[in-house]
């Protein structure tokens, strides 16, 4: 029989140790091309690859999604063979594995709702970890801006910046203890870098979060302060002026620009 | 190696190692860093490496080549390493001498190839072909493993000889690997180490490893042990001074811990080549 090829080497190498995660699915053919005193000595040598495969990559998903991996307890190893199996890594660095964890999770129908919107969290908290750097504009940038130049300017957010709506008030489960038991509440999140590089996330109210979409969208600050029309027109301007310092001690601003 | 620096005796850098870098106090001859953890737009990291490089030389060491593999290479991952290398000018770039993914996807682990005349051809080839999209020579690192193929037909230091022969690479050769494949193998380490061209060896790894069952498993979560560091002085007997890095990925001690082993490395070099020049 002519020796397989490098590839078959390898496909065989793959279904043997990562198609299955774990020991369970180790194909004969693969066992046949390994050097060993028997089966078992060469099973115990694939196994090694097979074992430390799984180990590997659920310890990158425990550190990624920790609260995720605190919440569904001794059954997140279950949770992760079953997500290896359907979405195995396809970027070279192991960063991207747990893109699809929130998905993964929102489809399956044996863990609570809940834990697909901490995933979400938890990994926009990832991706707003090394998002582009930017500069931040500043309250001296802000005054030096004219008076009548204000309805016209337009903001810029800073690429570290995401904001999730949620079905669950994530942000309670992401700094709570072990209990699953949160009811649907339809929550609204910033999440983003500081100028120190620590990432924080925060619920924010409907106002602000209608605001904030303007604002990223490159909405002029008059239109931004639509979002407060409602109020009395004292209230509306002391909202909006407050809003707008909350984003720059927050750092979420990146350039203000003026119109010509 | 005569196209590299000899930086002396580093310590691969760490994210419990950043606040060292920060307060300057990480004083290595040289820090190494796994490439694609740095493969990242923007953030903290990369504010650290800028940092690192301002305290000592940089070596980028990757561990997702996937050199020996069978898909294409990815020009994806080539264009970020390119982007590394502008940003942090290496003293050089490194990866491993094996395969790591297969049909699109990664197992995110340094996987044996067989010992074959194919395999030297397939994968010589593939790193001539990242050298010339990079513009500069690389090293490979042989790998510690826990099989071997049927079909190999050859040793693994006549292999990893033959890959740099024909690649016209260099050498990084992790003397902890060597050991642990030999004990799970049963092969000769100095057989190894007599078989790998002087000329070729840029680099030298140390690093710990642990037991399970009757295999060694590379697992750098311990001090060098004894025999690697005895391994270590015969590897400096036929290479001379090559520039040495200690590896730590798990169970990680204090800086300073770290930084005796390099030392320590640092001084048996020194003892193995003034023996040397004494008895000449």
């Amino acid at each position: 029989m002519p020796a397989p090829s490098l590839y078959e080497v390898q496909r065989l190498f793959w279904e043997s140790v990562a198609v299955q995660p774990g020991r369970d699915s180790i194909a004969p053919a693969f066992v046949r091309l390994v050097r060993g005193h028997d089966d078992n000595d060469r099973k115990t040598r694939i196994g090694v690859y097979a074992d430390a495969y799984f180990l590997r990559l659920r310890d990158v998903l425990r550190e990624d999604f920790p609260r995720v991996a605190d919440l569904l307890g001794d059954r997140f190893d279950e949770v992760v063979k079953g997500y290896l199996e359907a979405f195995p890594s396809r970027w070279p660095s192991v960063r991207h594995l747990g893109h699809a964890l929130s998905e993964f999770l929102r489809h399956r129908t044996d863990t609570p709702k809940c834990l697909a919107d901490l995933a979400e969290l938890e990994w926009a908290r990832i991706e707003v970890f090394d998002a582009p750097d930017a500069e931040c504009a500043t309250i001296e940038d802000f005054i030096s801006v004219p008076a009548d130049a204000w309805p016209a300017l337009r903001f810029s957010a800073i690429p570290a910046l995401q904001t999730l709506r949620a079905q669950y008030p994530v942000h309670r489960l992401w700094s709570g203890g072990t209990s699953l038991d949160v009811s649907a509440e339809e929550t609204a999140l910033r999440v983003w870098r500081a100028n120190d590089c620590r990432v924080f996330h925060a619920p924010i109210d409907e106002r602000e979060s209608a605001a904030l979409r303007k604002m990223i969208s490159g909405e002029p600050f008059a239109t931004i302060c639509e979002t407060f029309a409602d109020l009395p027109e004292a209230g509306a301007a002391q909202e909006s002026a407050a809003l707008l310092v909350r984003w720059i001690e927050d750092g979420i601003i990146h350039r203000i620009d003026q119109a010509a | 190696m005569s196209f590299l620096p000899h930086l002396g005796h580093g310590v691969g850098l760490r994210t419990i190692h950043y606040p060292h870098v920060l307060d300057r106090t990480a004083r290595a001859d040289w820090f190494e860093v796994i490439s694609e953890n740095f493969m990242i737009a923007g953030g903290r990291p990369l504010q650290i490496l800028e940092k690192a490089r301002e305290l000592a030389p940089v070596v980028l060491h990757g561990v997702s080549l996937n050199i020996g593999g069978t898909d294409p290479l990815r020009e994806d991952y080539l264009a970020e390493l390119e982007l590394l290398i502008r940003r942090f000018a290496p003293a050089w770039v490194s990866d491993h001498l094996c395969w790591g993914a297969v049909g699109g996807r990664f197992a995110h682990d340094l996987l044996p190839l067989p010992y074959t005349e194919e395999a030297v051809r397939h994968v010589a080839a593939r790193i001539r072909q990242v050298q010339d999209r990079l513009g500069r020579r690389i090293l490979m690192e042989n790998v510690s493993s826990y099989l071997t193929y049927s079909i190999s037909s050859m040793p693994e230091w006549v292999f990893v000889s033959a890959v740099a022969e024909e690649a016209d690479c260099g050498i990084l050769l992790d003397v902890n690997n060597i050991y642990v494949s030999a004990i799970n193998h049963g092969f000769s380490p100095l057989e190894y180490l007599s078989g790998i061209p002087r000329e070729r060896v840029g680099q030298i790894h140390l690093a710990g490893h642990s037991s399970s069952g009757d295999l060694l498993i590379d697992t750098h979560d311990h001090p060098v042990p004894t025999p690697v560091w005895r391994l270590y002085r015969e590897a400096v007997r036929r290479f001379g001074r090559v520039s040495t890095l200690v590896e730590w990925d798990d169970q990680i001690p204090p800086f300073e811990e770290l930084l005796a082993e390099a030392n320590r490395a640092r001084e048996i070099e020194g003892e193995v080549l003034n023996a040397s020049s004494i008895s000449l």
